[in-house]
Order: structure tokens, then C-alpha cells, then sequence
């Protein structure tokens, strides 16, 4: 059994800043007048939690999907027409969700993952496009293009209707914390290290036992799961939904540019990318007017990106940890430069 | 000694040009095999289809026991413990030494016993002071023991080592043969493909000699260098070249 | 009846083909030559019909007339974003190509509805609603000169690509750049020629279809997706495929919306491409080497 060493020795920064802005987090809605913000940030969080999500394979995996989309708009759909039609709690309709978004998910993936790079990408924009379509066609089921309205219960946690914005607040706030977790528990999981794997040398990986096929799969069937949930719990925020606005190719790259802008395969990445980027989109709608110039900043600032900081905003935060929290330099790195084994960094 | 390879009539053929034509031949366990040949004899094609990377287009291949199909993918028929190395070393550019070699080991092993078995390749592949490197960083020597470190995390049967050797000081190269008797007196076979031939005479027991995707000659390595008709394909002589 | 309506479908559908053939060529250009697919395909189209609104309110002449001026400001703004944009992270792997283009497309659509406003301009035509009769059918002037125009189009590329220094530069840089850039070939030349040349095919599909759709940014998102399939389809880098895949995949948009449901067009295009893909991973005329 290890010593308690202390208080000081648990309390190292990293894990203390998350906290501390835990803590923010739920202190905002008590502090905070308008119902503006606390929208903005329902939006941030749900961002968050769907380029979390999207990491997952996206990131992890090196697949970049355009069909997140999708999965939002299966859990979105599961829950409004099980809540509108048949009155059945959202609580209820998530793991119905979560289940067709499963299958969905395994569809895609046999369908696509012997592709690579262009092919795969394209690939999934076929499927989202395809069951936007479909949403459209079988207008019977999802009132089609007009879209659905939520029914409003009163204020009802079972049926995930309120007043006001401040109890989605909450439980986004949950969510993202789930989703934070499990995205760091799934790093450290073995299809996680397989993952990586892959992303390294796909080719080597397979040589030496991985199952790439099976590995990417089991990611992109969590990552579809998770974006479902998520979709589910927004889409009663949103109180509307259609075709359009849950299923459109715009969402699906608005989902993965977040993740990238922020931090591909990072943990903290997509939530940094989601807070930076929504409220950014918020404020160029206000200056530059109405349409267009919310896509128009954010397409920018993915070309920005791209050029100058390819790994991410999150890069920044941790060249400034570094900078604040030096530690100690590692001594097997220094003895491995000594005897010239060690190439310097390029 | 059981026979842990049986290769038996393998040919494949890429759009019209016969890369490997009906060859065959034996592994015994616990052997180290070489397989050389001049360049373009088909010696990384044999390996490739050993290994599941490509399909031969008629002949059998019997590892342990087990006749190997074209279902058998390259990852079961790791888990069959075919290993092997490429001649680019193909290190997981994105992790830390120790990482590459863990993240392997989780296949057979849970998170703590991975962690001893990691251990215990590095120190036996000297890699234990650059564990938490950066692969991506390695110089060349040290990619390819981190290459064949790796594949022992897989903890084959066979082990095929493409040119492991090239590019090597004689200091390495003597450090990497040393490696190569350890890996073999752990219990795993060796098949070697080498142009170096100090290398082979080395280490090797028997040695194949294949030139154009044909059998050539089997024996000693000495016995294998002597041979005129094996000196003739390095030089050219004077085979007529179809 | 019916029989009717089918082949009245099948003439629409390979005429709006065209369309997607010709914007599909531009990106095989860029993709057999960089190796990069260019999301922003759609996004060009869009800045082609604007360049041809503008010159129209600035010139009167129509559409067709203005297709040298549409020409070289495509050439000029294919140029700028490319040097400004694309040219700095070349080297820097697949994954940046893929979101670089994706960036440009939402970035220049956008800036479209920015700079002209949302309201949908029109550029007028005189043969907007004329038509050939031929016999029970109909043939749309406007769609019928696209399509020609098209063929005229592929048919220079085609010359360009087998009979000119710069064609056989682009190819040699298709197949190993490395080896091109021993032989003396500018490959930084090359790719920015390509470029410019696939954006301008797509630009000149926008001029194409003003009769048809309104001048609006919106219209990138119609001509956004389907180009992609029908490159992906064809077989990524074979123009053949390009050709022929836009028609086929028109055929079958107009053939699903006309018979089954308007709903379910880009359904049938993208179930088409599923099926294509599973049964052909390389896409009808693919290659498959340096495959993205």
C-alpha cells in the first residue's frame, strides 16, 4: 500500500483546473441574468459532448466522418416522435436511440471501412444524406420537411419539458461530465491503446494481431451512441427539430471542426473547440448580420487552423501549462541523448 | 522435431509477372532459417503470403498444424503467432516506446501483466532507457529492435525478420544477431531474410536460396555460398534471363 | 403513358448530368494531380454564377457571351485562394487537404451571401423557358447547351491532357511527382495550373446553369454532394469515370424523383454510389493506385 503522500502530491494542477471550472460551471446560472447566456452555453456543452463523441473515431481512430449528423438526428427523431406521438419520456426513447443508432452505425461500418481517406469520407456523407432523405420521404412517421414541434408538458423532468433554460443547463452540464470521463476512461481502455495503434500503422497493427476492422468498429458504434444521447437530451432543448437542422451535412462538419479547431484526439480539445467556437459564431451573427456569417467565420477559422496550429487551440493551453507547471525533465530522456541513440526533434 | 511450416507449391503472379512459381519447402520448430536470394527472387513475396498480406494464387501453406486459408486474415494469423518484421521499420510513430509494446500486449494479457511483460522486453531488447521516447524518434538501429520488441509482445511461433541487418554497423550488427540467438533460444523459429550474408552465416542453421520466384537450393549457409549455380544467380553468369 | 414519362426523365436526368459530369471532371483534375479531393467544389460553382450575374448587370450580355469574362475571373480567384489557402499545407498529409477544402467551402459560399446578400438575383435569359421538341419530347435549351457545352469542355481537357507539354506535365505528376520533379518538371506550377483549371470547370458550370436555378449560395449546397459521388463512383482520377458516372448519376436522381418521390433524389444518388462502391471499391473506372 502506497503512503498518503500528502495532499499536495493528489492536488497536481491537472487535475485541478478541471475541477475549478467544474465548479464555475454550476455556479454560472445563479450569477447569471439573461437567458441568453445560459443558452449560448446549453449550445457550447452540446457541442462539446458531439465533438467528443466524433474524437472517439474521428480523432482516436484517424476516420474523419462526416455523418454525426446522423446519429443526432436518430436520437432527436426517436425522441420526438415517441414523446409527441405515444407520450413516452425522452429517458425512455434514448436507449431506442441508442440501439438504432448502433445498428446504424454498423451498417456505415461495414459499408465503408474497407475505404480509406476520400472514399471513407464521402462514403458517410451518402449515409447521412441518405437517411436525410429518408426522414423527408416517410413524412407520415416524421411529418417530413415541416418538422416536428415538441409538445410542452409543463414543467416535467420526466418528459424533459421546462419553462426556462436553466434545468437543461444541468443536465448538459451532467452529460458533458459523462462524457468527459468516458472519453478518458476509453483512452485508457484496450480498444482505446488499439486505436492508437491503428492511427500509428495500420498496416503494422494488423500484423500484429489487431483487428482493424473490428476495432474501428466498436469505436464508431460508441461514437454513434454517444452522439444519439446527446442528440436525444438537445433536441428537447431545441424544442424543434427537421430534417434540415438535425441531419444536414453543416451540422455533421460543424460537429468535427469543432473537435479539430479545438484539439483532434484530445480529450479537452472539443470541449476548448465548442467554447470557443459557438459563443465566436454567436458573436460574428451579431456583428456581420444574420445569415451566412456564422459559417463564413468558422470556415475561416478552420482554414486558419489548418495552416497554422494543425493539433489544435488545446496546443496553445498546454504549451502555457508547460510554461506555468514546468516538470522535472525525464532522466531516462537525457541519458538516451548521451549515448546518441536519440534523434533530435524535427 | 515437429514441422511448424510446410509450404507446399506456392505461386502468385502480379499482373502477368510470376512473382513466386511453385515453391516449397520446410520449417523445423526451434530452427533459424534463412531465406535469400538475389533481389527480385521473390524472398518478401513468400513472406507477405505467409503472413496473410497477400493471397497466393494456388499452392498450401500449413503452419502448426493448422492449413491456412485466404480467410485467415494477416491479424488471425498473428493470433496462430506468425510474427514478423518489414524491412521499413513501421514503428507506432504516435506513441512512446514502451507504448508500441504495451499496447500489443494487451492482446493476451491484462492491464498489470502487460505491463510486467513490457517490462521484460525492454530490458531484453536494451530499449528500457528510451521507454518513454517517442517512437517516432528512434534512429534507424533502434526502430528495428523496437520492431522486433514488439512482435515478441505478440509471442510468436515464427518470427519472420525482414532484412533486419541492412544498414548496420558490424557493431550493431553483431548487438542485433545477439538478439536474434536470444529470440531463438526463447523457443521461437526464425525465418531470415538477408542479403547480408556474414548475418546468415551467423546465425543460420539451413539456409534457401530462391532466385526468380523459384527454389534454387537448400543446405548449409557455407554449403549455400559455395554453390555454383547459387553464384551464377547473384553474378548473372550466364543464365538467360526469360 | 408511363413509358413516356421514363424516357422524358432519362433525357432530363443525362442532361442535368452534364452538369454534374463537368463539375466532377474539375475535381478528378485536381484530385489526379494533388491527390486531394476539393470539397469546395460547390463553393465555385456558387462564385461562377455570381461572376456571370455581375458581368451580366455590368456588360447586359448574355450568359453564353460572357463566358470568356466568367473564364478569367475564375482563373484569377481559383489562383488567389489557392496561393492564399491550399498551397501552404500541400505537404502536410491527407487529413489537412480534406479540411482545408471543407474550410474553403464554407468560407467562400458564405462569403458569397455576405458580399451579394441572401436575396436570390437572376441573370436573364432569353431561352430560359425555350425548348426543342422532339417528337413526344422535350428538350430544355438550357440544359441542352450545358450539355454541349460540356462535351466540348471535356473534349479540350481531354486534348490538353494527351497533347500538350502541360498536359503531360500533369500526368507524369499524377503518377510520381517525385520522379516528375527530377525530369524538370515544375510541380508546384503544375498544381497550381490544375487547380486553377478544375475551378474554373466548376465556375463554368455555375455560368451553365443560371437559367435554371437563381443566383443564390444555396444552390452550393444542391451541387455540393452529388459531384462528390459522382467522382467517388466514376473511380477518383479516371475523367471517363467522371463523364460517365455525372450522367448516370443524373439518370438516376431524375428517374427516383420524377417516378418515386422528389424527396428521395439524393436518397437514390447516394444508394446508387453505396451499391456501386460495395460491388466496385474503386468506382467504375478507378485505378486504385495512390487511391486518397
Amino acid at each position: 500500500m502506497t503512503k498518503y503522500r500528502g495532499f499536495k502530491a493528489y492536488a497536481t494542477p491537472k487535475r485541478i483546473i478541471p475541477l475549478v471550472l467544474l465548479a464555475m460551471m454550476l455556479v454560472i446560472p445563479s450569477i447569471a441574468k439573461s437567458n441568453y447566456s445560459i443558452t449560448i452555453l446549453v449550445n457550447c456543452m452540446a457541442f462539446a459532448i458531439f465533438g467528443l463523441a466524433w474524437n472517439i473515431i474521428g480523432g482516436y481512430g484517424g476516420q474523419i466522418s462526416w455523418c454525426s449528423a446522423a446519429f443526432v438526428a436518430i436520437g432527436a427523431y426517436t425522441n420526438y416522435i415517441l414523446s409527441v406521438d405515444y407520450s413516452i419520456s425522452p429517458f425512455l426513447s434514448m436507449p431506442l436511440g441508442m440501439l438504432i443508432s448502433y445498428i446504424m452505425a454498423t451498417i456505415i461500418g461495414y459499408g465503408t471501412f474497407r475505404l480509406h481517406g476520400a472514399y471513407f469520407s464521402i462514403a458517410t456523407i451518402a449515409f447521412a444524406e441518405s437517411l436525410r432523405s429518408a426522414i423527408q420521404y416517410f413524412s407520415g412517421f416524421t411529418k417530413g420537411t415541416a418538422g416536428i414541434y415538441l409538445t410542452y408538458r409543463g414543467e416535467n423532468l420526466w418528459a424533459l419539458t421546462f419553462s426556462s433554460d436553466r434545468p437543461f443547463y444541468y443536465i448538459m452540464l451532467v452529460l458533458l461530465v459523462l462524457a468527459v470521463l468516458f472519453s478518458y476512461y476509453f483512452t485508457r481502455s484496450k480498444t482505446g491503446h488499439y486505436l492508437n495503434c491503428i492511427k500509428g500503422d495500420e498496416v503494422a497493427a494488423e500484423s500484429l494481431g489487431i483487428e482493424t476492422f473490428m476495432v474501428k468498429l466498436r469505436a464508431f458504434q460508441i461514437s454513434a451512441m454517444m452522439m444519439s444521447i446527446a442528440g436525444c437530451f438537445y433536441a428537447s432543448f431545441l424544442t424543434y427539430i427537421s430534417p434540415l437542422s438535425t441531419c444536414s451535412l453543416d451540422l455533421s462538419i460543424k460537429i468535427g471542426v469543432v473537435a479539430i479547431i479545438g484539439g483532434i484526439g484530445t480529450i479537452w480539445g472539443p470541449v476548448l473547440g465548442a467554447f470557443i467556437v459557438i459563443p465566436l459564431i454567436e458573436l460574428a451573427g451579431i456583428l456581420l448580420g444574420e445569415f451566412g456569417s456564422g459559417n463564413l467565420l468558422y470556415g475561416l477559422m478552420l482554414i486558419l487552423i489548418v495552416i497554422f496550429k494543425p493539433k489544435g487551440l488545446f496546443t496553445l493551453l498546454t504549451a502555457l501549462y508547460s510554461k506555468l507547471f514546468p516538470e522535472n525533465k525525464r532522466p531516462e530522456a537525457s541519458e538516451a541523448v548521451k549515448e546518441g541513440h536519440y534523434e533530435e526533434a524535427s | 522435431m515437429k514441422k511448424l511450416l510446410e509450404v507446399n507449391d506456392l505461386s502468385i503472379s502480379f499482373s502477368g509477372i510470376k512473382a513466386v512459381q511453385h515453391l516449397s519447402f520446410e520449417m523445423e520448430q526451434g530452427e533459424i532459417l534463412a531465406l535469400i536470394g538475389p533481389n527480385g527472387s521473390g524472398k518478401s513475396t513468400t513472406v507477405n503470403m505467409i503472413s496473410g498480406t497477400y493471397t497466393p494464387d494456388s499452392g498450401e501453406i500449413t503452419f502448426d498444424g493448422h492449413l491456412l486459408h485466404k480467410k485467415n486474415s494477416v491479424a488471425k494469423r498473428s493470433h496462430l503467432g506468425i510474427g514478423r518484421t518489414f524491412q521499413t521499420p513501421k514503428p507506432f510513430g504516435n506513441l512512446t516506446v514502451y507504448e508500441n509494446i504495451f499496447a500489443i500486449a494487451l492482446q493476451k494479457y491484462g492491464f498489470k501483466e502487460a505491463h510486467d511483460k513490457t517490462k521484460k522486453i525492454l530490458e531484453m531488447s536494451r530499449l528500457d532507457c528510451f521507454s518513454s521516447i517517442p517512437s517516432s524518434k528512434l534512429s534507424i538501429e533502434k526502430r528495428k529492435w523496437l520492431d522486433l520488441a514488439r512482435v515478441l509482445a505478440t509471442e510468436p511461433k515464427l518470427l519472420m525478420m525482414d532484412e533486419v541487418m541492412a544498414g548496420l554497423n558490424p557493431n550493431e550488427m553483431d548487438e542485433s544477431l545477439e538478439f536474434v540467438r536470444e529470440i531463438n533460444r526463447m523457443g521461437i523459429s526464425i525465418l531470415f531474410i538477408e542479403h547480408v550474408m556474414r548475418a546468415v552465416v551467423s546465425v543460420c542453421t539451413r539456409a534457401i536460396v530462391l532466385n526468380e520466384g523459384r527454389f534454387l537450393f537448400c543446405g548449409t549457409p557455407s554449403d549455400a555460398l559455395n554453390d555454383p549455380a547459387v553464384i551464377a544467380a547473384y553474378i548473372g553468369g550466364e543464365k538467360v534471363k526469360c | 403513358m408511363k413509358t413516356w414519362v421514363v424516357f422524358q426523365s432519362l433525357i432530363n436526368g443525362l442532361l442535368s448530368g452534364g452538369v454534374y459530369s463537368l463539375v466532377a471532371v474539375g475535381i478528378t483534375i485536381i484530385f489526379g494531380v494533388m491527390k486531394m479531393v476539393n470539397f469546395a467544389a460547390g463553393a465555385y460553382l456558387v462564385w461562377g454564377m455570381y461572376f456571370t450575374w455581375l458581368w451580366h448587370t455590368v456588360t447586359g450580355m448574355s450568359s453564353y457571351a460572357l463566358i470568356p469574362f466568367v473564364l478569367a475571373s475564375m482563373i484569377v480567384f481559383g489562383l488567389i485562394t489557392f496561393k492564399s489557402t491550399i498551397r501552404q499545407v500541400i505537404n502536410t498529409g491527407d487529413t489537412s487537404l480534406i479540411l482545408i477544402t471543407v474550410g474553403l467551402s464554407f468560407f467562400l459560399q458564405n462569403l458569397a451571401e455576405t458580399i451579394f446578400g441572401t436575396s436570390p438575383l437572376t441573370v436573364q435569359s432569353k431561352i430560359k423557358l425555350a425548348s426543342l421538341k422532339l417528337g413526344k419530347f422535350t428538350l430544355g435549351y438550357p440544359r441542352l447547351i450545358a450539355f454541349g457545352v460540356m462535351l466540348i469542355l471535356v473534349l479540350a481537357v481531354h486534348v490538353l491532357l494527351n497533347k500538350t507539354l502541360i498536359g503531360r506535365s500533369m500526368r507524369a505528376t499524377a503518377e510520381k511527382p517525385e520522379v516528375a520533379k527530377m525530369l524538370g518538371v515544375n510541380t508546384d506550377r503544375v498544381y497550381t495550373f490544375s487547380f486553377i483549371l478544375g475551378v474554373t470547370l466548376a465556375g463554368l458550370s455555375g455560368l451553365l446553369v443560371t437559367p435554371l436555378y437563381y443566383v443564390s449560395a444555396t444552390v452550393g449546397n444542391t451541387f455540393r454532394i452529388a459531384p462528390l459521388m459522382v467522382v467517388v463512383l466514376g473511380g477518383m482520377g479516371s475523367i471517363k469515370g467522371a463523364l460517365i458516372g455525372g450522367m448516370l448519376v443524373g439518370i438516376v436522381e431524375q428517374l427516383v424523383s420524377t417516378l418515386i418521390s422528389a424527396d428521395l433524389g439524393t436518397a437514390g444518388i447516394c444508394i446508387l454510389f453505396l451499391v456501386v462502391l460495395y460491388l466496385r471499391p474503386r468506382g467504375l473506372f478507378g485505378k486504385g493506385e495512390r487511391a486518397a
